[in-house]
């Protein structure tokens, strides 16, 4: 049982000449003030309510926690007239009427409970006058009503001792009388109050925006701050020496734009630590004209990857080369070597195509490009960014050993965005907008039309054509936030590419090659995403993915694959902030692959520096074989991962473990990177780890291969440094090692159990890339790889890997002329395909063709390829719409580039054959 | 217009064919690879100059005929049975001659699985896995290498209890091999070369694994042949039967050739043929049309369904329409005749002799395969006059 006191006040005007009441608040608890639930007996003047509370409260804890000052700023004090009209006169006559204010209690003094009233249980009210003078102490105090007991003592003793801030008139301190009612009651002594969680301490951020010439503060710069946990943007001006700053944020990520007039903007990711002020410098430059490139400069937080090359929006649709492609931008990138024509694959770091990891939005996709590596799988207005990472990644990636490509979908607009694009090789269509004030939505399709041009160039051929290459994409989104923890979005999205010819005759190269031929692939997948900000120090993200793949090759009776499956993919991941410097990242995956194929043909061998299994020996020389069956991938792995940020220093150390359930096997994955800034604007970096993948379908698959194979390694070892030069330009140097071992090979003669796990390999380099990020009328890239890979099978000497390339280089640029005028250019220097020379032959006397007898492998090269891309664009824009016509010319100086040998039935004689001749491509875009 | 796009078109298909495109993640885009390749090789493989497969400007292997002792008809042996191959050969003129040639053959078991390139005898498989050397399998091939003319009349050699032998012949290129009656496997594999002159010899070691030493410019043909051993009824196979094969041109009967004795003369060959004669056409320069018919009833059944047929037709002078014809076994053809249509685009322009003077007339041979894709083969030839 506690004994409680409470008090209310009167407040009276005495130079009015009269103790009339004005207000009366009734405040029964600090906790009440605290929480601003405070009793109201308005007897009079509404404008006088916020101050009166404060008043009120003011007896028991001081000001209103929930009360702006600037709310209380804003209210005139109280003006009182004639009691008997109710009315301030200040409003209408503000020059008549003397301006008072009322006495505030600077200090409240309990009163002790009369002990014996406190025994008994007895409660009371005692009201009091109190009159007090200018100096805001008690001059006089008097009960008015009593209470007996001993509270009239207790409350006199305790009011004697009140001190407040006197009242005034016009602003000069008078003497005021009131009345106060002294609150005695007893109550049931409750169990304490939790203690609330103590928020954590707020984080600060601030800065200071100068002119990027001359380095002069920047005052009247408008600085947003979105993200986070805000409900809403918080925006601030640069003061006279361009600072701003904000207060009491919560943790976490936030997006910092800065804008000024005659200024490019800038947008940055800054992470916020609690309790620990951030401070920022950004400079704004001028723009040189209004054609500029308008694109913000975003730069990500460090990464947590030894590597990590991202290409922003910006830069994506603008490469020549690419037809605007965004992920063939990639194939920019330092590491990337360049396939054989019509692959459209990704080769990174001398890894075979199958080691690299194609990802959108963190769940893997089956293809990156359609046929021949023209187009890739995604209108790129769908795309946001693109992330590469050639080694050294994240525990979050697991199954390949070679590199990461994930490309993150893009934040769908407020307003209402629509695309139409069309060319000589395919039409897109993409339309983009606001749902409902928290959720948009983004759809998009595209289809080629390369049938027509092929069928007009077989008309001469034995072939008719049954269903020419068509291929097709499409990708519907929609987001949703239904709080400021909250984002979800479901996507859906797929791919088809399909061939299908007839060989009225057989080929003159294989009697076997005769009847359908037949390709086809596609993929469907629906992925719901869902992020949440679990608490301050926690985020979740959840994804998963369902799709169907289906992949059929035919060719005639002699070779048939098909495959059909579920593909189901998971992911949840969680990222806590474990300490100031410390956060730990976990999270779960899970692929599952339930489906069926069948394969007829001729025995799988390894995938490595065989010649015979690039189809030399053609099909009628080889044995086939004929495997139908069921299977059921099932792939679980777990990863966690500690990021510890000690500036200087940043350490990340993590760890995966995988499961494959086809070989029955785990393997386990750990992996680290360092981080060292030293300085502003330098970065030294280098990164250990190991990579597992599991064998390839076919080289574990019963009666294809073997099931008792274990997972494939390779060790990373990679060190660098970045360093940023001025605004726009990096500059990145990295050396790099793997070596890579338990290599699934081939068994000699092809022999049972037809693949072991005895290869290994070795690949070492070096990278360099420069980026000039756009800005101003120019942005481009330079990048330059020099490297050599290897592999040596069982009891063989080193031999290089099919996809070595030695150099490779590209230069990329885009600038914008003026007047809608953009012209780009595009580079490219690459060492020659590798090549197996044909030694001799022998005749298949009962088969009647040619088996080509193979000297030493990979022992020579197809001449270097160089190869110059133009694109050129005018845009024309009108009030609510744009129009853009561009050439992209592909091989602007129709250089050779020889794609391997053709030879004369009996391989005595080759000759080169020439790559992909010049190639323009016009097309025309239009956009609302 | 001839398209000879070998290996480009089955590096095309690679992709498909090698191993790393069956990965369920990796053989997509390999697939669409090989598909944009061979669309590419299609369009492009084209107007190259590369020498065709059915012009003979060289002596050439066209085949080889299995013929088993007793039943010459049939191309199947059984375990302990004696089997003869004859390899066919074809040469650009008549002086071309078979009689200079040797050759030497290797007779082993096939591998179980072949997965591509050159099949290795399945007994040197075996004797590589226990750790033994070629010269323990081979013991006659002393320093690696052996010539015929080291080996001692009869020229032959049998590892006893095995299919494992080696032989030389002259002449016309003829394997024997006598297969043990233990022979359990389901192929024998002949491996060898044929030299046009010269002494042939093998060594092991070496990627080629045959050759002919002091061939004096003559070609050096190395061979491979799978025989299907007929383990049990239903792998028997009989070689394609000449008599339902019927040949025209420009829609008129095109006997066989007469005997090579009884040929006209190559360069003036005019003055011997009238043209009337089913088997000597006397033809101007301009294109051919050679209609190949076979009677569908003599295809052999295999599996429920007439086996397939292949023809080739070869030639010494000008340029077929393409290299292979085949006959599906579901074909029914019409009237019970299996037709197709072929064009023959000679020269227009026939030579000159060693004096520079032109040449009035030049006689054409013809050769025409059959296979059945099961190890049956037959070959017949024709001939005309061009004038």
């Amino acid at each position: 049982m506690v004994a409680l006191t409470r008090a209310s006040v009167v407040v009276t005007d005495r130079s009015s000449g009269g103790i009339a009441p004005a207000l009366r608040v009734v405040a029964t608890s600090k906790r009440q003030c605290e929480s601003g639930a405070v009793k109201t007996r308005a007897g009079g003047r509404v404008r006088a309510t916020a101050r009166a509370l404060a008043a009120a409260c003011a007896l028991c804890a001081g000001p209103l926690p929930w009360l702006d000052a600037a709310e209380v700023a804003a209210q005139a004090p109280p003006v009182y007239g004639d009691p008997g009209h109710g009315k301030p006169v200040g409003q209408d006559e503000p020059s008549a009427a003397p301006v008072v204010t009322m006495p505030e209690l600077k200090q409240f003094v309990e009163a002790i409970y009369p002990p014996e009233a406190k025994a008994q249980g007895l409660e009371g009210t005692v009201e009091l006058e109190i009159v007090i003078g200018p100096d805001g102490l008690v001059r006089e105090a008097k009960v008015v009503t009593p209470a007996g007991h001993g509270f009239d003592e207790a409350a006199l003793e305790a009011a004697r001792k009140f001190t407040f801030v006197p009242a005034t008139r016009d602003g000069q301190p008078i003497p005021a009388r009131i009345r106060h009612n002294y609150l005695f009651e007893i109550r049931e002594e409750a169990p304490p109050p939790p203690e609330p969680e103590a928020p954590p301490p707020p984080a600060r951020l601030e800065g200071q925006i100068r002119e990027a010439e001359g380095d002069d503060p920047l005052p009247g710069a408008e600085v947003t701050v979105t993200g986070g946990a805000l409900t809403g943007p918080l925006r601030a001006l640069t003061d006279a020496e361009g600072r701003f700053a904000f207060d009491d944020l919560r943790a976490g990520m936030y997006t910092v734009r800065v804008t000024a007039e005659g200024r490019v903007a800038r947008e940055q990711e800054e992470e916020l630590v609690a309790g620990e002020a951030t401070s920022l410098t950004y400079r704004l430059a001028e723009p040189t004209d209004d054609e500029a490139f308008s694109a913000v400069a975003r730069i990500p937080p460090p990464p947590r990857e030894v590597t990590r090359r991202t290409i922003g929006k910006e830069a994506l649709t603008r490469i020549a080369g690419t037809r605007g492609d965004a992920l063939r931008t990639v194939e920019l990138m330092p590491g990337v070597a360049r396939p054989p024509l019509g692959a459209g694959v990704l080769i990174v770091r001398g890894s075979a195509p199958a080691d690299t990891e194609v990802l959108f939005e963190g769940v893997p996709v089956p293809l990156l490009y359609h046929f021949g590596g023209l187009t890739s799988f995604i209108n790129s207005r769908m795309i946001d960014s693109m992330e590469f990472y050639p080694g050294n990644f994240s525990v979050r990636y697991g199954r390949k050993r070679g590199g990461i490509l994930e490309v993150k979908a893009a934040e769908l607009p407020r307003e209402l965005i629509g695309v139409a694009d069309l060319n000589l090789v395919d039409a897109s269509v993409l339309m983009q907008g606001p749902i409902s004030e928290n959720a948009e939505f983004g759809i998009a399709a595209r289809r080629s039309y390369f049938d027509v041009i092929f069928e007009a160039a077989l008309e001469e051929a034995d072939i008719a054509t049954v269903a020419a290459p068509v291929y097709y994409d499409y990708q519907a989104m929609a987001t949703w936030r239904p709080d400021n923890s909250n984002k979800l979005r479901l996507m859906v999205l797929g791919s088809s590419d399909e061939l299908a010819l007839l060989f009225q005759e057989p080929s003159d190269e294989d009697a076997a090659v005769t009847g359908d031929f037949d390709v086809e692939t596609q993929f469907h997948r629906a992925h719901a995403s869902w992020r949440s900000k679990l608490s301050d120090k926690v985020d979740q993200d959840v994804d998963v993915s369902v799709g169907k793949d289906d992949i059929d090759l035919g060719l005639g009776e002699a070779f048939d694959f098909n495959l059909s499956g579920i593909d189901i993919f998971t992911r949840a991941e969680w990222r806590a902030r474990v300490t100031e410097k410390v956060r730990l990242i976990g999270g779960i995956d899970l692929f599952f692959l339930p489906g069926e194929y069948t394969y007829i043909g001729p025995p799988p061998t390894g995938t490595e520096n065989d010649p015979d299994s690039r189809g030399g020996a053609g099909l009628t020389n080889r044995d086939q074989i004929t495997v139908r069956d069921d299977f059921v991938t099932v792939q679980p792995a777990a990863y966690t991962e500690f990021d510890i940020n000690l500036q200087p220093w940043r350490v990340v150390l993590g760890s995966r473990v995988d499961y494959y359930e086809e070989i029955d096997a785990f393997s386990y994955d750990p992996r680290g990177s360092l981080h060292f800034t030293l300085s502003e604007s330098t970065t030294l970096k280098g990164g250990i780890g190991i990579f597992s993948q599991p064998p390839e379908f076919y080289e574990a698959a019963p009666e294809l291969g073997n099931p008792e194979l274990d997972p494939t390694h390779t060790l990373h070892v990679s060190a660098g440094f970045e360093q940023q030069i001025g605004e726009q330009v990096n500059v990145g140097l990295e050396g790099f090692y793997k070596h890579m071992y338990d290599r699934v090979v081939g068994t000699e003669n092809g022999v049972a159990p037809y693949f072991t796990n005895g290869g290994e390999g070795r690949v070492f380099g070096s990278e360099l890339l420069v980026k000039i990020e756009p800005g101003g009328r120019f942005f481009g890239f330079l990048s330059y790889t020099l490297m050599r890979s290897e592999r040596r099978d069982i009891g063989e000497d080193w031999t290089l890997f099919d996809f070595d390339q030695t150099h490779m280089l590209t230069a990329s640029g885009v600038w914008r002329m003026g007047r809608g005028w953009e012209l780009g250019g595009t580079f490219r220097f690459f060492s020659g395909n590798l090549d197996t020379p044909v030694i001799g032959s022998f005749y298949n006397v009962t088969g009647g063709q040619h088996s080509p007898v193979y000297g030493d492998v990979n022992s020579q090269r197809d001449p270097n390829f160089h190869r110059l891309d133009l694109r050129i664009e005018k845009l024309w824009k009108f009030s609510a719409w744009n129009l853009a016509l561009y050439l992209d010319l592909q091989n602007a100086y129709n250089a050779e580039n020889p794609e391997g040998q053709l030879c004369s039935y009996d391989f005595e004689e080759c000759e080169n054959v020439r790559g992909l001749p010049i190639l323009p491509i016009l097309g025309v875009r239009g956009e609302i | 217009m001839a398209r000879s796009a070998h290996v480009l078109a089955l590096d095309g298909i690679a992709p498909a064919l090698r191993g790393g495109a069956l990965a369920v993640d990796g053989i997509a885009p390999a697939l669409r690879g090989g598909a944009l390749a061979l669309a590419v090789l299609v369009v492009a493989g084209c107007d190259t100059d590369l020498p065709r497969a059915t012009e003979i400007v060289s002596m050439r292997l066209l085949g080889a005929r299995v013929e088993v002792d007793g039943d010459e008809t049939r191309a199947t042996p059984e375990p302990g049975e004696r089997l003869r191959m004859h390899i066919a050969t074809a040469f650009p003129t008549l002086e071309g001659n078979i009689g200079d040639a040797s050759s030497m053959f290797i007779g082993c078991t096939a591998p179980e699985r072949f997965p591509g390139g050159l099949p290795i005898c399945q007994e040197l498989i075996d004797a590589a896995l226990s750790g033994a050397q070629v010269d323990d399998v081979l013991p006659m091939v002393e320093e690696r290498k052996l010539n015929c003319s080291q080996l001692q009349p009869p020229r032959r050699y049998e590892e006893p209890g095995t299919a494992l032998s080696v032989q030389c012949v002259a002449n016309e290129p003829v394997a024997t091999i006598n297969l043990t009656p233990n022979f359990e496997a389901s192929a024998l594999l002949i491996l060898g070369v044929v030299c046009e002159r010269g002494d042939p010899f093998i060594e092991p070691l070496e990627p080629l694994l045959f050759g002919c030493d002091d061939a004096d410019g003559g070609e050096a043909l190395r061979v491979q042949a799978t025989i299907a051993v007929q383990q049990k009824e239903a792998d028997k196979n009989h070689n394609p039967g000449l008599d339902a094969l019927t040949v025209l041109r420009e829609g008129q009967d095109w006997e066989p050739a007469p005997a090579r004795e009884d040929l006209p003369e190559e360069d003036n060959c005019e003055g011997s043929t009238t043209g009337d004669d089913p088997a000597l056409h006397r033809v101007v320069p301009g294109a051919h049309r050679i209609t190949l018919q076979y009677e569908a009833d003599a295809r052999e059944e295999f599996e429920g369904e007439p086996e397939d047929l292949e023809i080739t037709v070869y030639t010494t002078l000008g340029e077929m329409e393409r290299r292979f014809t085949v006959f599906e076994g579901s074909d029914p053809g019409e009237n019970g005749l299996l037709e197709s249509e072929l064009d023959w685009d000679p020269p227009t322009d026939l030579g000159e002799d060693e004096r520079g003077i032109e040449y009035q007339s030049r006689l054409v041979r013809f050769f025409i395969t059959l296979r059945d894709q099961r190890g049956g083969f037959a070959v017949t030839e024709r001939a005309l006059c061009l004038r």
